[in-house]
């Protein structure tokens, strides 16, 4: 993940203080309070402003949010992050899931296996998206070969339809991320006692039974890590959605990320992309605190 | 309640053969242990009669009837894990009706079940708590919990106390053989601990690499080990086991070991049942029990014989005191009372005669003695395995 550990970075702030470890770490301390923390703060003033080209400080109150909250293309952005962010999350942990219950029932070869379906992880979104705009081409891809094969009819064509861009964006995305949930939840399995297959075995149970009423339960833990994990990038996606559609056709398949970045950067629109990066940044807050406040809170249980 | 019969099991994964001519059988009511170090089979076998392990040949039969064939949960049969293997998400009352919902046991009974079960096992306080929350014994307790709610023909314990502290087992021991006296029913019950298999069997298995060194009571184990492995193995400290040659003189048989000092000792002994396997001069191996050396003091008994010896080590463990001696260079423990003073050195000691065993040197196989089985119970079945 792009993220360093947070959680260890203010825990060991908050022990080692009266120490000397946090002097080696006042450098990083200052440089992340102020890039970080102190932008999003310089964001939110320009977002209560009327700054167009360049900033300016004439507080306008919550006009911004309320222009976006109008605009037609913001919604559309925020629709498709809804369909973007289900459609992506529940395939990647459907089919992560299937494969890795598929690559614990002892398969051979399965290191090699499970580097195949963990590879896209590797590479990056622009170049999963440079790839997948080649590929969805009608012209020049699917559609063509399809159609080279004698299926002269055939009509693939969800790249260039204002209705279907969006997922292509879900299945780049999916195609990309299903491994590592994959990975995440095979790790899960195989943290599961072997003796439970057998107990549930002499108990009647059959496979699809055992995994359904005692090993899914059993992975609750993981599905949360997943599903926040999934959604953070959900939301921040921008990257790939820049390389495949670039918003495209129109702005039909916008997100967010990037409304702001043709706002912010494209069409001299400071305040108003700052608002929108404003709302980004809250809903990843709204979902990251619970999210480290519980793990958290589990950690210090388990210590004790 | 049932009989378990298994019949020249095998059991290989490509040419590694893990179990071999297993014949075991368990009468209605039997408390059967398997015993052996951890690698010999014994949890192999048990996985085998539950159709967790598939087996090569042979037949296992429960109430006569062929179970080879048959999956787990048609076999009759309960099992209790190593592990306990409750389900962690699911509380007490569901781990225990997770097997009738499966078989699809109506909600009434199972509740009715469910309380016999609680009120057996005293676990009626913990049926809304999940397994997570419970201590070991008292997992152990749903486990067996679970395993008595099926009401099977056979039951079958893997190690089940090997993951409670020893205060614990000892309590969970002695429940599981009140249990057993209150069900009589059968069970199959895999341990590595001898004091398990001596206080719980009322027959054992002693198993080696997959293979059944002897079938019998515990007093016929302890008492009459059917080679050096059971001799080694059962006791604590085991059986002393010395090289000894046979010698015949005035038409008495000797058992002559190294002594201390230049003469060899003899032991007038009533010599093997069949004269002619132990020829004049023929190595043997003398098998002694530690408590079967004593001081002079310590006992009356009458056939003894008076060996010399140094005392290397004396271990005092409060109820008894195990001396380390070096008869000959071999090293030989005896078990004498705590209260006899000892000091390192030489020192006399008495051996009760009727306590040795010989047993043959090439086989390690036990040489029945003549006249042994006088005032000994009879033999119900010592099948020793072949080669």
């Amino acid at each position: 993940m792009t993220t360093n550990n947070p959680r260890a970075t203010i825990r060991e702030i908050l022990t080692g203080w009266p120490s000397k470890s946090w002097l080696v770490l006042l450098p990083t301390l200052l440089v992340t309070l102020l890039v970080v923390y102190g932008y999003i703060l310089w964001t939110v003033v320009v977002s209560l402003t009327s700054s167009r080209f360049f900033p300016k400080y004439d507080f306008v109150g919550i006009e911004q949010y309320a222009k976006l909250w109008k605009a037609d293309r913001w919604q559309i952005a925020v629709d498709n992050l809804w369909i973007f962010a289900s459609l992506f999350i529940g395939l990647s942990v459907v089919a992560g899931l299937v494969l890795a219950i598929f690559l614990d029932q002892k398969v051979r070869l399965e290191n090699v296996i499970r580097s195949i379906y963990l590879y896209p992880m590797a590479i990056s979104f622009i170049v999963t998206g440079i790839a997948w705009k080649w590929m969805l081409n009608p012209g020049l891809g699917i559609q063509k070969l399809v159609r080279d094969m004698g299926y002269v009819d055939f009509k693939f064509d969800w790249l260039i339809n204002p209705k279907m861009a969006i997922y292509t964006i879900v299945l780049a995305a999916f195609w990309q991320s299903c491994g590592f949930v994959m990975a995440i939840f095979l790790a899960g399995l195989r943290g599961v006692d072997a003796e439970l297959f057998k107990a549930a075995r002499i108990d009647g149970a059959g496979l699809p039974r055992i995994y359904w009423s005692i090993v899914l339960p059993m992975l609750r833990p993981v599905f949360f890590s997943v599903i926040v994990i999934l959604l953070y990038q959900a939301l921040r996606s921008f990257d790939l959605i820049v390389s495949l559609t670039n918003g495209g056709p129109g702005f039909s398949s916008d997100l967010p990320t990037t409304f702001m970045y043709q706002y912010t950067f494209g069409r001299g629109q400071l305040a108003q992309g700052a608002a929108s990066a404003v709302m980004i940044t809250m809903t990843v807050i709204a979902i990251i605190v619970p999210y480290l406040y519980s793990e958290i809170r589990h950690e210090r249980r388990n210590a004790r | 309640m049932a009989q378990l019969n298994i019949r020249s099991l095998h059991k290989s994964y490509g040419n590694l053969s893990v179990l071999e001519n297993i014949d075991i059988e368990a009468r209605d009511g039997e408390f059967l242990v398997l015993l052996g170090p951890s690698g010999c089979g014994k949890s192999t076998l048990l996985g085998a009669i539950a159709g967790l392990e598939p087996i090569s040949s042979g037949d296992i039969l429960i109430s006569g009837r062929s179970v080879v064939r048959l999956e787990p949960k048609d076999r009759d049969i309960a099992m209790v894990f190593q592990s306990y293997a409750l389900y962690p998400t699911m509380t007490v009352r569901d781990n225990i009706a997770f097997g009738m919902k499966v078989r699809g046991v109506a909600k009434q009974e199972r509740d009715r079940a469910i309380a016999r079960v609680a009120e057996t096992l005293q676990i009626g306080a913990l049926l809304d708590r999940k397994p997570g929350q419970l201590s070991g014994g008292q997992r152990q307790r749903v486990a067996m919990g679970r395993a008595l709610v099926r009401s099977p023909k056979v039951f079958l314990f893997d190690e089940p106390l090997s993951n409670l502290d020893a205060k614990l087992r000892v309590e969970m021991r002695a429940e599981i053989k009140k249990l057993y006296q209150r069900l009589s029913a059968t069970i199959v019950y895999v341990t590595h601990d001898q004091v398990e298999a001596m206080t719980l069997a009322t027959k054992i298995v002693v198993m080696k690499s997959g293979v059944v060194q002897q079938i019998g009571s515990p007093d016929e184990i302890y008492g009459r080990p059917a080679n050096t492995y059971v001799a080694g193995f059962i006791g604590s400290p085991p059986m002393n086991l010395i090289p000894a040659r046979m010698r015949r003189k005035d038409g008495r048989v000797l058992l002559e070991i190294e002594g201390t000092g230049d003469k060899p000792l003899h032991v007038a002994i009533s010599g093997p049942a069949n004269p002619s396997v132990t020829p004049e001069g023929t190595a043997v191996i003398a098998g002694i029990r530690p408590e079967a050396i004593f001081l002079p003091h310590e006992k009356n008994h009458e056939h003894t014989q008076k060996i010399d010896a140094v005392v290397d080590l004396v271990e005092p463990t409060g109820s008894d005191t195990f001396v380390t001696l070096n008869l000959g260079g071999n090293k030989v423990i005896a078990r004498c009372h705590p209260k006899s003073a000892l000091k390192a050195g030489r020192e006399t000691f008495l051996v009760d005669i009727d306590g040795i065993q010989i047993f043959d040197v090439s086989t390690g196989m036990r040489i029945e003695q003549a006249g042994e089985d006088l005032g000994m119970p009879p033999v119900e079945m010592t099948r020793l395995a072949s080669g």
